[in-house]
């Protein structure tokens, strides 16, 4: 055997309790003419006693009062409030309070975003039936009177502008100028009453204001009062756009 | 592995008081011996005991019923501790730290016997070790956990932790050797 063999057979024979057997034979052999194994020997035995020694001097101790509470303070079973209110015998006098404040603090916020949910689910149903609505009902006839005059002559650029306005242009376009109402609205903390009525804040209605002018946009005169001036404006616009008079019409001049 | 660690298990995440302190009474020996071996200052092991227990328990839902408590306790104690070692490495280490290694401060240096001072001479030698042979020799000869158990706590091979207790013990004993420390029994 190798001095390094024999150096293990020392640990297991001193450290792991082994008894002796016929390869401690050997291992006597061995230390009998080798120095340095001897040394490890003596070495080796003397690690063994301080360890005996080294055990013993662990300090006793009894935390197990203060491990309690702290895990208790703690309420390491998190959201189980009934778990950690059953601990709280185990404190002497079970004085220590067991905070309920952030499952409270969550319960209130889940809420809070159901509530939410809920609000944004509606509003977004309120913007479908609005549109939809809108985009199904029929024109009036009246409502675009110049252009029902000139849609029987023979083609020209009004009757054009009329088959873009029943298309699907006009209808992309209409709802468009609805999602943006209603982008708007929600931007300026306006509130979504129901399917057909929506209001802004009375700060926004006011036309004096030179960022509320309605004249500048004729479609917004009827924010705030419902879908029927929506429609109505935006109808003007596009005769408007069809008819525009010599003012309008920057080429006229 | 018992089956009454599994029940004080179920029951500590029942809410049963009676278990955890049980829990606690039948481990807190343990992970101190452990803390206190690994840190060298007792205030500083009782606090790691408490934080050992604090994640434990935390995270009890989580241990895996199929296998030993005590090496998966060790395993967050081990963590704790290396963990509280870092943070020392980074301060300046306080010049009465080595008398505080025995209760009795440093006036009692003198009247202690032989065998506190093999106690102390090993407790200082180990500090120097590296962090692996360090471990598993103490839980091999503080808490007397076997090798495999060991095994499972640190997450290596048996053979790892055979090799690394073999040279720990070598080390250990020249440091021993070199500080003057002679066989007097």
């Amino acid at each position: 055997m190798s001095c390094s063999q024999i150096q293990k057979q020392m640990q297991s024979l001193l450290f792991e309790q082994r008894r002796m057997n016929s390869t401690d034979t050997e291992l006597n052999d061995h230390l009998a003419g080798c120095s340095e194994c001897q040394a490890e020997w003596q070495r080796l035995q003397t690690l063994a006693v301080a360890i005996h020694d080294w055990r013993a001097s662990v300090p006793a101790i009894d935390i197990a009062d203060r491990v309690v509470a702290e895990i208790v303070r703690h309420q390491p079973f998190g959201n189980d409030a009934a778990a950690n209110r059953e601990l709280r015998p185990l404190l002497r006098g079970g004085s220590l309070p067991v905070s309920t404040g952030s499952h409270a603090g969550l319960s209130s916020s889940g809420a809070r975003t159901s509530r939410r949910a809920l609000f944004a689910a509606l509003t977004g149903l309120a913007a479908l039936l609005g549109v939809t609505a809108m985009l199904d009902r029929p024109s009036p006839p009246q409502r675009h009177p110049d252009v029902q005059s000139v849609a029987n002559s023979s083609r020209s650029e009004p009757r054009a502008a009329l088959e873009i306005a029943q298309g699907p242009d006009v209808r992309t376009f209409v709802s468009g100028v609805g999602s943006a109402y209603l982008a708007f609205v929600q931007d300026t903390a306006g509130v979504v009453n129901s399917a057909t009525t929506l209001a802004l804040p009375d700060s926004l209605r006011s036309t004096d204001a030179a960022s509320n002018d309605a004249s500048a946009l004729p479609w917004l005169e009827g924010v705030g009062r419902g879908w029927e001036p929506i429609q109505k404006s935006v109808g003007t616009m596009i005769d408007t756009f069809l008819n525009p008079t010599p003012a309008d019409d920057p080429s006229a001049t | 592995m018992t089956d009454d660690d599994r029940d004080l298990v179920r029951g500590c995440l029942d809410g049963d008081a009676v278990s955890l302190r049980t829990l606690v009474d039948r481990y807190q020996g343990l992970l101190f011996g452990l803390c206190y071996r690994m840190v060298g200052h007792r205030q500083d092991a009782e606090d790691l005991v408490q934080d050992v227990f604090l994640r434990a328990f935390r995270s009890l839902h989580r241990w895996d019923a199929s296998r030993p408590l005590k090496p998966w306790l060790a395993k967050i104690a081990v963590n704790c501790c290396r963990t509280a070692l870092t943070n020392r490495s980074r301060k300046p280490v306080p010049t009465e730290f080595l008398d505080q290694l025995s209760d009795d401060g440093p006036q009692s240096r003198n009247k202690r016997g032989p065998a506190e001072d093999f106690a102390e001479d090993l407790q200082l030698a180990l500090e120097t070790l590296r962090e692996e042979y360090r471990t598993c020799f103490v839980m091999y000869h503080q808490q007397e956990l076997s090798l495999a158990e060991i095994s499972e706590a640190l997450g290596c091979p048996e053979g790892t932790i055979k090799t690394w207790l073999y040279r720990a013990r070598r080390e250990l004993a020249e440091l021993l050797q070199q500080r003057g420390v002679q066989l007097t029994r």
